[in-house]
């Protein structure tokens, strides 16, 4: 096993990014080159791969597509036996940007938190020029996320994530196959991990389209809502997660 | 007995023979095949004593006994698809859990080699 050079990693789910993951890598490396990258490809059928390997990151394919939920929970199973601290989550498709993820570790860190979402809904992020229909609908989730774990939250869907180690443990053995973002945050809550959301800028996607448009916006919605409610009564591990 | 009474344990029957041979052939669970084998059990039952449907129609006040047959035909299958969908739910888990843990060894014997070579 190669050893930890940094008790930070960084998690990056692509599902064929091969336009844009270079430049993900590149930045990553340039502006947080003391961090240990990881890239889960989950499926890819174009060259994902490759390029990543190309550019010296340790790759982790799943033979199949699993899901963002599974491909991002790999990269926390890969943490969890090499020890690491911090679990950053960054998505390949550029949306993310490198240099605020010292913004995001910085509450978990010092304790403050073991779940910090980068939001892009907070005073102090940036402008976010998505459609109106995707604004009204990352709202009213994140509403009704909050609601059920009571606090406030504005940003339930974003994917640009850093992980404390309790929550680490935890979602290493349970954590949603499909659309997790929202139903994480209940799910933590409800084990009494605390969240935290911070300002971030994030960009436009520079390649790929995101999997959720058009009409399955409404399926999306719908199954979102009933997957959030049933897991405010989700089981967890009967012992507490320390 | 009426025809139809002979059919259906004709039905049954085939049914029977049928779980039998694919258990044979290791191609269906022991823990499947049972639940078939009780269906082609009640059918006999039922086909045989049809009196036995009468009275349980009228304990239960239906007019029309054959609906209660109709009712247990259609609570079984409920309760199989019901079994396929819990079924379908643990061998996913399993599955993407396998492609993780495969993907994890991978990574590590790239690492190892990677480790040796260099």
């Amino acid at each position: 096993m190669v050893a930890r050079t940094s008790d930070v990693l960084v998690v990056v789910p692509v599902h064929n990014e091969a336009s844009s993951i270079a430049d993900v890598l590149r930045e990553l490396r340039a502006l947080t080159p003391s961090y240990d990258v990881v890239v889960v490809n989950d499926g890819s059928t174009d060259t994902t791969a490759e390029v990543a390997r190309a550019n010296g990151i340790q790759v982790i394919d799943l033979c199949f597509n699993v899901g963002i939920g599974g491909a991002v929970q790999t990269g926390f199973k890969y943490a969890l036996e090499r020890g690491y601290q911090i679990v950053v989550q960054l998505d390949g498709d550029g949306q993310h940007l490198a240099e605020e993820i010292g913004t995001l570790i910085e509450p978990v860190r010092s304790g403050h938190c073991e779940m910090s979402i980068g939001s892009r809904f907070l005073p102090g992020s940036a402008e976010y020029d998505g459609s109106a229909v995707r604004r009204f609908a990352t709202k009213a989730l994140s509403v009704f996320c909050g609601a059920l774990s009571g606090q406030q939250i504005t940003d339930a869907t974003s994917g640009f994530r850093a992980y404390g180690a309790r929550a680490l443990r935890y979602l290493a053995s349970y954590y949603p196959a499909d659309y997790p973002e929202p139903e994480a945050i209940v799910l933590l809550s409800r084990r009494n991990l605390p969240i935290c959301e911070v300002p971030v800028r994030m960009r436009l996607r520079q390649g790929g389209q995101s999997s959720i448009r058009g009409a399955r916006t409404l399926y999306y919605m719908t199954k979102v809502t009933l997957s959030l409610l049933l897991a405010a009564f989700k089981e967890g591990p009967t012992r507490q997660i320390t | 007995m009426r025809p139809i009474s002979v059919l259906v344990i004709v039905v049954a029957v085939v049914i029977a023979i049928t779980v039998v041979y694919y258990v044979r052939r290791w191609q269906l669970k022991e823990q499947y095949s049972i639940l078939w084998l009780g269906l082609a059990a009640l059918m006999v039952v039922t086909a045989a004593l049809p009196n036995l449907v009468e009275w349980f129609a009228a304990r239960l006040d239906v007019i029309y006994a054959p609906s209660v047959l109709f009712f247990l035909a259609l609570s079984f299958v409920a309760v199989m698809l019901f079994h396929y969908s819990l079924e379908i739910s643990r061998l996913s888990d399993q599955n993407r859990d396998l492609a993780q843990e495969v993907g994890l060894l991978r990574a590590h014997i790239e690492e190892s080699s990677a480790k040796r070579d260099g």
